[in-house]
C-alpha cells in the first residue's frame, strides 16, 4: 500500500516538474513567434508544412506580408514549393532585440528586414549572411551608393534596400495658393529654401490660423541627416555637430513659441500627427515611402475600410480628389536635402547554408531589388521610389506616370534628383539612442525653458549613460 | 500494520511534504537562484547582451560598473524619484484602506452592500497597469479632460501645449499606484481585523470606548503584523515600480514627462536594452536596487517589531537567569 502511494506520488511530482520544465523549454522556442502568426509555433522550422519548405520571415512593417503575397502570386512555382511565414512583426525596440536574439540562436529567421535606424546594427550581427553567400546577383553601379555603403561590413555587402528614401517637404498646394500666392512647386521651393525663409512662411501662415508643422519633432529627421559628423567615431569618442543641433533647437523653439505648430509636443506617429494631414497643417517632412504609405492613406476624411482591430482605414476607392486633402499636396526639396528610412533585406547564415532556402530567400530579394521588370511593376503599383537607378530613370521619363495624390506631379523626377544628394556617412549604429536624447533635449529646451547649453549637455549625458565606453 | 503506521506516522508525513514541495524548490533553484547569483557575477563585468556578443568575451572590471552607476545623474534621479513616487502613493493608499477597513468591519455601522463596494474598490487592481497608464495618458493628452481642465485654469499656456510639469507627472504616477492598490490593501486589512478576537471589541464597548478609541487601542495594535506585511510588500513593489511610469516616459514616441518619472527599473531596462546593451551595468544597478530594498525592509521590520512582546521576552529571559542564579546560589 505504502509503496504504491510512494510510487504514485513520485510519478506525480516528476510529471509536475517535467511539465514545468517542458513549459519553460517550449516558451523559449516559441517566444519569438507572434500569436497572430500561424501554425508553425512550436514546430521545428526545418519541418515542412505540408510538403512545402517553410521560410521564416521577421519584419517591422505590415508591408512585408503584402509584398511577399504579391511575389508568390506572380510566381506560382515558388508558391508551390515554399511556405513563407511571417512569424514576427514588431516595432523598433522590441524588434531589434528579438531579431538579434533569434539570429544568435537556433531559431533564426531565414529572411528579415530592417529600417534605417538599425540597418547598420543588423548588418554587423552574428548570423547575418552576406548577399554573395545568398547568391543575390546585382550590379553595384546601378544603385544609390549611400544605400549599399550603409550596410557594408568589412567590404561585404550584407543587405540591399528595395527603396531609396530621399526626403522631401510635402506641402499643401491649396494653402500655398490661398495664403502665400504660390502656384508652382518651383516658387514654393524658393520660399522655403532656407530656415529663415521657412520661419517667415510660418509667420505668414500663422496669421491665417494654419500651423506650419504638426509638432516639435517634425524637423528632426531633416536636421539629423545633415550632421557633418557621426555621433560616435571609430574610437568611441562622442562628437556633435553643435552648430546644426543648436539651429534645430532654435528653429523648433521659434515655431513653438509663436504658436506655429499644431501641437507643442512630439507628434510623430501619434493621432495628432495624422489629424493634421487632413487639415490645418501646412507641411510635413516626408520621404518616398512616407508619401504612399503614411500620408496618402491618412489624408482622407471618409474612410470606408476597416483594419483587423476595427479601426477605420482608407481603401483605394477613398483615395480621390475632394476627400480630405487628397490631391492638394505638392512636393519640394525644402531647406535641406535629407533621407529618412529605407527597407533593407537580409538573409541569415542559416538560410545561406540550406540550398533550398537560399534559393527562395534570394528569389524574393532579387524580385524586389534586382529585377528591373518586377521593380517597375512594384513602383507603379505602390508609388514607392525604388533603389535601382536604371528603373528610376525609365519611370522618370515615363510621361504617363503621374501621381494623383500630388495633383499630377511626377514624384520620380523629384526624388531622382534628391537621391543623388543623399549622404549617409554620418549614420552610426547608436543613432537610436541619440534620437531619444535629442527628443528629450528638445522637450527640455523648447517646453521646459532649459538653457541651450543644458540641452546640448543633456545629449552627451544621456549618451554616456546608454553607451558603455563612450568618451 | 496499523501499529507500525502509528509509530512512523509523524516522520512519514514530513517526508511526503518534502516530496510535494520539491518541484517548486527545484524550479526555483534552477530558474531563480542561479540567475540571481549570476547577477552578482555579471555586475563585476563589462558584459553585453549575449546576442550582441555571442562569444561572451567580457572582462572582469571590478567595481567600475558600480562606480559609473552611482555617479550617473540618471540613476541618481531615479534613486530619489522612485521612493518619492511610492511614498506619495502609499500614504493615501494606507490611509484610505484603513478607513474603509474600519468602516466595513464596524459592527455598529453595518455597511450595506459590502460585497459590491469591495468589488468596486478592488477593480482597478484587476486591470493591467499598462491599460490604466494608457487611460490616464488619454486624459492628459491634448483634448483629454485633465488637459482641458489645466488649460481652463491657465495652468497650461494654451491647448497646443502638453502638461509637462515634472511634479504633475510624479503626482499622476503616485495617484495611479494609490488607486490601483488601496482596494487590495483594504481587503488584506479587513482580513486582519476579522482575525481579532471579537470579545476585545465587546469588552471595549461595554467599557464605553468610542469608535475611535476602539480603533486606536485595539484594532491598530493588533493588525500591526498585517500592516507590516502590506508596508513591506508595497515597499518592495514600489522600488521595482516600472509599468505605470514607463507609460509616461516612452522616449521616442510620446515623451510627456520623460526623465521626470524615471525609476530605477526603467534605468536598468534602458541600459540593458538599448545603446550598447550593457548587461554588466544593468546588473550593477540591480544589485544596488537589491541592497536598498533589503536594507529598507530590515529597517521596517526592526521599527515595527512588537515592542511589548520583545520586552516581555527580555524580561522572561532575565527572570529565568535570576532564577537560575538563585537556584545556583541555593545549591
Amino acid at each position: 500500500m505504502n509503496t504504491l502511494k510512494r510510487v504514485l506520488t513520485g510519478t506525480l511530482a516528476l510529471a509536475m516538474s517535467a511539465s514545468m520544465l517542458a513549459a519553460c523549454g517550449g516558451d523559449d522556442s516559441s517566444a519569438s513567434s507572434t500569436p497572430g502568426g500561424n501554425n508553425s509555433t512550436g514546430t521545428n522550422d526545418s519541418t515542412a508544412s505540408g510538403d512545402k519548405t517553410v521560410i521564416k520571415v521577421y519584419t517591422f512593417t505590415d508591408e512585408t506580408q503584402g509584398m511577399i503575397n504579391d511575389y508568390l502570386a506572380a510566381n506560382p512555382d515558388v508558391a508551390a514549393k515554399y511556405d513563407f511565414q511571417v512569424t514576427l512583426e514588431a516595432k523598433a525596440a522590441d524588434y531589434i532585440q528579438k531579431v538579434s536574439a533569434a539570429l544568435a540562436g537556433d531559431d533564426a529567421p531565414d529572411l528579415f528586414v530592417a529600417d534605417a535606424d538599425y540597418a547598420q546594427l543588423f548588418a554587423g550581427l552574428e548570423g547575418t549572411a552576406t548577399l554573395a553567400e545568398l547568391g543575390v546577383d546585382f550590379d553595384e553601379n546601378d544603385y544609390y551608393a549611400y544605400m549599399l555603403d550603409f550596410t557594408t561590413v568589412d567590404g561585404n555587402r550584407m543587405a540591399i534596400s528595395h527603396q531609396a528614401a530621399p526626403g522631401a517637404v510635402l506641402y499643401r498646394t491649396d494653402y500655398a495658393e490661398q495664403y502665400l500666392g504660390v502656384k508652382t512647386p518651383e516658387e514654393m521651393q524658393e520660399k522655403l529654401s532656407d530656415w529663415d525663409k521657412f520661419k517667415a512662411v510660418a509667420d505668414e501662415l500663422k496669421k491665417n490660423d494654419i500651423a506650419m508643422v504638426s509638432g516639435i519633432d517634425e524637423l528632426k529627421r531633416c536636421f539629423m541627416a545633415n550632421r557633418n559628423t557621426a555621433w560616435v567615431d571609430a574610437d568611441m569618442n562622442y562628437q556633435i555637430d553643435e552648430a546644426l543641433i543648436k539651429q534645430y533647437l532654435e528653429v523648433t523653439k521659434y515655431l513653438a513659441d509663436n504658436d506655429e505648430v499644431a501641437y507643442a509636443q512630439n507628434t510623430q506617429w501619434n493621432p495628432e500627427w495624422y489629424e493634421g494631414m487632413k487639415e490645418k497643417v501646412f507641411c510635413y517632412f516626408g520621404c518616398t515611402w512616407y508619401l504612399h504609405y503614411t500620408i496618402k492613406p491618412n489624408c482622407v476624411v471618409n474612410m470606408s475600410g476597416k483594419d483587423a482591430d476595427g479601426n477605420k482605414v482608407a481603401t483605394d476607392a477613398d483615395l480621390v480628389e475632394g476627400n480630405g486633402s487628397f490631391g492638394k499636396w505638392g512636393m519640394i526639396q525644402g531647406p535641406m536635402p535629407y533621407f529618412w528610412g529605407g527597407t533593407w533585406w537580409y538573409g541569415s547564415d542559416k538560410a545561406a547554408a540550406d540550398p533550398a532556402k537560399k534559393e527562395a530567400v534570394a528569389g524574393v530579394i532579387e524580385y524586389y531589388t534586382c529585377n528591373a521588370e518586377t521593380m517597375t511593376a512594384y513602383a507603379k503599383k505602390s508609388g514607392d521610389f525604388v533603389s535601382k537607378k536604371s528603373v528610376v530613370d525609365a519611370i522618370k521619363s515615363d510621361e504617363a506616370f503621374k501621381n494623383p495624390f500630388l495633383g499630377g506631379q511626377n514624384h520620380y523626377e523629384f526624388f531622382a534628383q534628391a537621391a543623388a544628394n543623399v549622404n549617409a556617412k554620418t549614420m552610426s549604429k547608436y543613432d537610436d539612442t541619440f534620437n531619444t536624447a535629442v527628443n528629450d533635449a528638445t522637450t527640455k529646451y523648447v517646453l521646459e525653458g532649459a538653457s541651450m547649453d543644458d540641452a546640448i549637455a543633456y545629449i552627451k549625458e544621456y549618451a554616456m549613460s546608454n553607451i558603455e565606453g563612450l568618451k | 500494520m496499523a501499529s507500525t503506521a502509528k509509530k512512523r506516522g509523524k516522520l512519514e508525513k514530513n517526508h511526503w511534504g518534502y516530496i510535494f514541495i520539491a518541484p517548486f524548490f527545484l524550479t526555483y533553484l534552477i530558474f531563480q537562484v542561479v540567475p540571481l547569483i549570476d547577477t552578482f557575477r555579471y555586475a563585476l563585468t563589462d558584459a553585453k547582451a549575449w546576442y550582441m556578443d555571442p562569444e561572451q568575451a567580457y572582462n572582469f572590471v571590478g567595481i567600475d560598473q558600480f562606480k559609473f552607476v552611482v555617479q550617473d545623474q540618471f540613476f541618481k534621479d531615479a534613486l530619489w524619484q522612485t521612493p518619492l513616487m511610492w511614498i506619495m502613493g502609499f500614504i493615501p493608499q494606507l490611509g484610505f484602506a484603513l478607513l474603509l477597513a474600519a468602516w466595513f468591519t464596524n459592527e455598529k455601522i453595518r455597511v450595506k452592500g459590502q460585497g459590491f463596494f469591495k468589488v468596486v474598490f478592488y477593480m482597478p487592481n484587476i486591470m493591467t497597469a499598462a491599460t490604466i497608464g494608457a487611460l490616464f495618458l488619454a486624459f492628459i493628452r491634448p483634448n483629454g479632460f485633465i488637459h482641458n481642465f489645466c488649460v481652463a485654469i491657465e495652468y497650461v499656456k494654451n491647448e497646443k501645449y502638453p502638461i509637462i510639469s515634472p511634479w504633475f507627472g510624479r503626482g499622476i504616477v503616485a495617484f495611479i499606484n494609490f488607486w490601483m492598490w488601496y482596494g487590495q490593501t483594504m481587503i488584506v486589512l479587513i482580513a486582519g481585523i476579522l482575525g481579532i478576537n471579537p470579545s476585545f471589541f465587546e469588552a471595549a464597548s461595554i467599557d464605553g470606548a468610542s469608535g475611535f478609541q476602539t480603533f486606536r487601542k485595539i484594532t491598530l495594535p493588533l493588525i500591526r503584523p498585517i500592516m507590516l506585511y502590506s508596508l513591506v510588500t508595497s515597499l518592495i513593489g514600489g522600488f521595482q515600480m516600472f509599468d505605470v511610469p514607463n507609460m509616461f516616459a516612452v522616449g521616442d514616441t510620446h515623451a510627456v514627462f520623460g526623465p521626470a518619472v524615471s525609476t530605477i527599473v526603467m534605468y536598468i531596462k534602458r541600459v540593458a536594452y538599448s545603446g550598447t546593451f550593457s548587461v554588466g551595468r544593468a546588473c550593477a544597478a540591480s544589485v544596488i536596487l537589491f541592497a536598498i530594498t533589503a536594507v529598507c525592509s530590515l529597517i521596517l521590520f526592526w521599527a515595527m517589531r512588537d515592542r511589548d512582546a520583545a520586552k516581555a521576552a527580555k524580561a522572561a529571559k532575565k527572570r529565568a537567569k535570576e532564577l537560575a542564579a538563585m537556584e545556583g546560589g541555593n545549591i
